[in-house]
């Protein structure tokens, strides 16, 4: 399956109405809460799906747990996954991503 | 001069300690650097991903330097004036009520009849009256510091971070503790009286600088080991994270509407892209050419211009980052303590004090330190003491006494009366068991009289007093804790005997204690 996100080596945009789909992969960090367009969004199994909107919009990602590693991906389907961000070894409260719709 | 010593030694400890904590990118002044010293971990993982040409970690590097909402707590935490994320987490740390600051209940001039397993994270200082297993009453100070704190203190560092992961050095205390009621005087021989009509006098009492020293500790705290791949954590973790989760959910949406409203104008601007696009080439150079210093530059030149851009484009933006960091505070608050719950409780500690008594032999004391607090309570705290006491130097020949002076076991419930973060008292109950081998050894220095004499001891003499056996105390006492970090512990005891006299005793005890969490603090601003 394709991806939403086109990743430009800085910022993120989709197309306007795309479903993306992002999870935190780690040994135990959680995704507490997801915000895009402020707006909460679901969070299930330590991912939460949004519906992009024009403009640039921030996508805020909360979440808690040890300094350890971890993983930003955008979950395309299929096993595929688009790497978006990551840490080692650090721990932080709050990830945000500026997406562009259009 | 002895307990000019002991300072020194304590001193050369804490420097030499703070020496060995792990070593940093090198970040001369934050002040002057506050982009750099910020963003040290991201500026370190892009120098290694060009050393080691790893794309993914340099992309990801790159981007937590130059979009400024990716990783929001470095450019929250650069900006913030150091004093707003101080005052919310002292306010937490006030409310703390696992923390020891004076000296223990064996000494005298002493509020504490249980050792608590926590310490100041920098500098405690603490001046108490009274005396719990001792006879006589005296006035102590105490200081206690903290090693990693005193070395974040001494390079300009916060001594508090709830996010900067674990470092040995934060489970390392020391502490000295001064008698300030403690007099000493020299036997001096005359060179003969001055005129005819004074009665010869061979000897005289000299006062002399007395040897106020009256103990040092070392404290270490155990906690279970953190590594976070073992199944053991992510079970407790799982668990942990579900009882804190409401909390952190409301917590962070509170940080989101934090970050919102910085961040939703800067990224409107489209100055921000062309700020980064200027600056992304020189920086991946710097990096590549592993040129630290021009990075270093490079960076907070771009920096500088980020805030100045956030200045104009952010309407109230010190407000908003003074709510920013405030919001981190609370989130990383709540995080720290589930991350601690997971790592399991009890925690230990481990703690030696040298003990010089006055008139009675030095003692080294081996504690074990239990903290729990129930689940079901919050911010009660229920301590254990468990300690075995030596005496110190050589027994003298024939002595009727062994090395093994006594065995303690102690207790104490803290009670918090109101809100756990705001509350401003705290009733404290104690009982303390002390068995006793010996009677206890009293030392009579020469050039006194043997008691009840008129004969003067030609040298240093011990005699046994009291009884040996079962000493017990009960504890009730009431602390005040201010906003600035002063508490005052004032307390009543009874106790059925005292280590020189075998009769009931019943002591009044009153203290003041002071809780340094920051370099600022400590010097008033």
């Amino acid at each position: 399956m394709a991806c939403s996100l086109t990743d430009n080596g800085m910022q993120f945009s989709a197309a306007i109405g795309a479903k993306v789909t992002v999870k935190v992969i780690a040994d135990n960090t959680k995704l507490v809460e997801a915000e895009y367009n402020d707006q909460s969004i679901p969070v299930v199994n330590n991912s939460a799906t949004f519906t992009v909107v024009g403009g640039s919009n921030l996508l805020w990602l909360n979440l808690a747990g040890p300094q350890e590693d971890v993983e930003i991906v955008e979950d395309c389907g299929g096993g595929k996954t688009q790497h978006m961000f990551g840490y080692t070894d650090d721990a932080h409260p709050a990830l945000g991503f500026t997406i562009i719709g259009a | 001069m002895r307990s000019l010593s002991a300072l020194s030694v304590l001193t050369i400890v804490i420097l030499a300690s703070a020496a060995l904590a792990p070593a940093q990118l090198a970040v001369e002044n934050c002040q002057d650097s506050r982009g750099v010293c910020a963003y040290q971990k991201p500026l370190g993982d892009l120098l290694q991903a060009a050393k080691d040409n790893n794309e993914q970690l340099r992309g990801d590097a790159i981007r937590a330097l130059l979009e400024p909402e990716v990783v929001p707590d470095y450019f929250v935490l650069a900006l913030s004036e150091e004093s707003v994320f101080d005052n919310v987490v002292n306010a937490w740390e006030r409310a703390r009520v696992d923390k020891q600051v004076g000296t223990s209940a064996n000494g005298t001039g002493t509020t504490d009849l249980v050792s608590r397993p926590s310490t100041p994270e920098l500098l405690g200082v603490a001046v108490q009256l009274g005396a719990l297993t001792q006879t006589v009453s005296g006035s102590t100070s105490t200081f206690n510091a903290n090693a990693y704190g005193a070395y974040h203190a001494i390079v300009g560092h916060p001594a508090i971070c709830l996010v900067c992961g674990d470092s040995a050095w934060k489970n390392l205390n020391f502490s000295a503790s001064f008698d300030l009621s403690r007099q000493a005087t020299k036997q001096v021989a005359t060179s003969g009286v001055a005129n005819a009509t004074t009665p010869p006098l061979g000897m005289v009492q000299l006062p002399q600088s007395s040897r106020q020293l009256s103990s040092v500790t070392a404290r270490y705290d155990i906690y279970n080991p953190l590594d976070p791949r073992s199944k053991e954590f992510k079970k407790a973790w799982s668990t942990a994270f579900q009882s804190h989760q409401k909390d952190l959910v409301n917590a962070a949406k509170d940080l989101d509407k934090a970050l919102s409203d910085i961040f939703k104008p800067l990224i409107a601007d489209k100055a921000l892209g062309l700020l980064r696009d200027q600056y992304k080439s020189a920086i991946m150079k710097d990096a590549i050419a592993n040129d630290v210093a021009q990075l270093k530059k490079d960076f907070e030149n771009y920096f500088k211009d980020l805030s100045n851009l956030a200045y104009k484009d952010i309407p109230d933006l010190d407000q908003k980052l003074a709510a920013a960091a405030a919001a981190y505070a609370r989130y990383s608050q709540m995080n720290y303590d589930a991350v601690q719950e997971a790592r399991g409780k009890p925690q230990f500690t481990a703690e030696y004090t040298y003990n010089h008594p006055v008139s009675q032999p030095d003692t080294h004391d081996f504690k074990l330190i239990y903290g729990y607090t129930p689940k079901s309570t919050t911010g009660v705290l229920f301590t254990l003491n468990l300690t075995g006491s030596v005496y110190g130097g050589s027994i003298p020949t024939g002595a009727k006494y062994g090395r093994m002076r006594d065995f303690q076991f102690a207790s104490q419930l803290d009670l918090p009366l109101g809100d756990v973060i705001t509350h401003r008292t705290t009733f404290t109950v104690a009982g303390y068991v002390q068995y006793q081998f010996d009677p206890s050894v009293l030392n009579i220095g020469s050039g006194n009289l043997v008691p009840g004499t008129s004969i003067t001891l030609p040298k240093d003499a011990q005699v046994l007093l009291g009884t040996k056996g079962t000493l017990g105390i009960m504890q009730a006492k009431v602390t005040v804790n201010t906003k600035a970090g002063v508490s005052i512990p004032v307390a009543v005891s009874w106790a059925n005997k005292t280590d020189l006299l075998n009769a009931t005793d019943v002591r009044g005890h009153i203290g003041i204690t002071y809780d340094f969490n920051s370099i600022g603090q400590l010097f008033g601003h």
